[in-house]
Parts: structure tokens; sequence; C-alpha cells
């Protein structure tokens, strides 16, 4: 048995209801592939915002990642995505 | 009377929506706590609880605007299911994030074929063993 490291991401189900309950349309369906696929995007999201907010911190000299770090690589990050 | 009993309709059918809007955004906070604790963990530095918050909540917003991208891309298209390559557009703004996209589906498609292929193997391996048991 190989030992493989548990990798942290969203549950299927908690992507799918997400972005359902915004749909305009009652028609409007969530395909498989694309729920997964947005798994992953959601994922590389947040490790995008988590990972650019340290780099921030980093080069400020902080020990911890606070509010004001993220603050100011969110506007870059918005505009990435 | 029926106002009253209109006014609690209305507030108990609410209160449902607000609840499930609460678990939703619960969910997501525990996954972003979870992704921002391992990566602090490999630098060696730590999330202050306001930050995770704050990632957390920008994530559930940013849903909301990718799922009406998603919605418009399929509308567009003529489909009332969104697909994979609705996804992939949503993901264009970004040459890496295309990429890694590209590659997730590709290894997907790739799972399906194997899983595909291991299930006929299977089943052949399954039957070949009831005739020779005949």
């Amino acid at each position: 048995m190989a030992d493989k490291e548990e990798e942290i991401c969203f549950k299927k189900e908690t992507v799918s209801k997400l972005l359902c309950s915004s749909f305009k349309e009652d028609k409007t369906r969530l395909g498989t592939e694309a729920t997964l696929l947005m798994r992953e995007m959601l994922k590389v999201f947040v490790q995008e915002a988590a990972l650019r907010s340290l780099k921030q911190a980093e080069s400020e000299d902080c020990s911890q990642i606070e509010i004001e770090h993220f603050e100011k690589v969110l506007p870059q990050l918005l505009l990435d995505f | 009377m029926q106002e009253l009993c209109i006014f609690l309709f209305l507030k108990f059918h609410y209160q449902k929506a607000q609840n499930k809007h609460t678990r939703l955004k619960a969910a997501v906070h525990y996954t972003v706590g979870r992704l921002c604790q391992k990566i602090g963990e490999e630098h060696r530095r730590e999330f202050s609880r306001q930050t995770i918050a704050a990632i957390a909540e920008t994530t559930f917003r940013e849903c909301d605007i990718f799922a009406k991208d998603l919605e418009a891309f399929a509308r567009h298209a003529k489909r009332s299911t969104v697909s994979a390559e609705d996804v992939k557009l949503l993901a264009r703004r970004s040459s890496a994030l295309s990429n890694h996209i590209q590659n997730k589906s590709e290894e997907l498609a790739q799972e399906q074929r194997d899983s595909r292929k291991k299930s006929t193997v299977k089943r052949k391996s399954r039957d070949t063993e009831e005739e020779s048991r005949e």
C-alpha cells in the first residue's frame, strides 16, 4: 500500500451546491467533469491567495501572515482570475 | 391573520435559505483553513485567523462570479449543462492557470479511460474463470 499523503480539497458536493445556488436559471446544471475542474480551480485560487499573502509577509519580514498582507495581494489575485 | 401566516411562511423560508448559505460558507471556511494550515507549515509561518476568514469569504464570493460566468458561457453555446469547456474558458485570463486546468482535464480523461479498461479486464478475467470452471 503506497504511503500517499491525503490531498486536501473541496468536497464535490460543496463545489456543486456552491455553484448551483448562484445560477440564475433553474434549468442550468453542472456537468460532472466541470464540477471536478471547478474543484481544482477553487483549490488553486485558495493556494494562490495563501501563497501570495505568505510571500508578502515574508517580504515585510513578518512572522505571521496578517490580513494586511492578504489585502495587498488581493487586487492582482482577482485580476489574474 | 392571513398576513401573519404569510409573514411566518416567508420568515421560515428565508431562515432555511440562510441556514444553507451558512453551512456552505462553513464548509468553504473549513477547507480553506486546512489548505492555509498546510501551506503555513510548509513555509514555517502561520496564517492569522482573520486572514483565513478573509480568504474564505473572498473564495465564497468569487464562486458567485464564477457560477454566473459559467452559466453565461453555457447559455452562449446553447447548452443548459455547464461543461469542461466552459471551465476552461473561465480560466483564460492567466496562461499558467489555463494550462493547469487543461492538464487537469486531460488527467481526468485519462483516469476515466483507465477505470474503464480496468472494469473490462475484470469482466474478462471473471468470464474466463467461469468458463474454466464449467
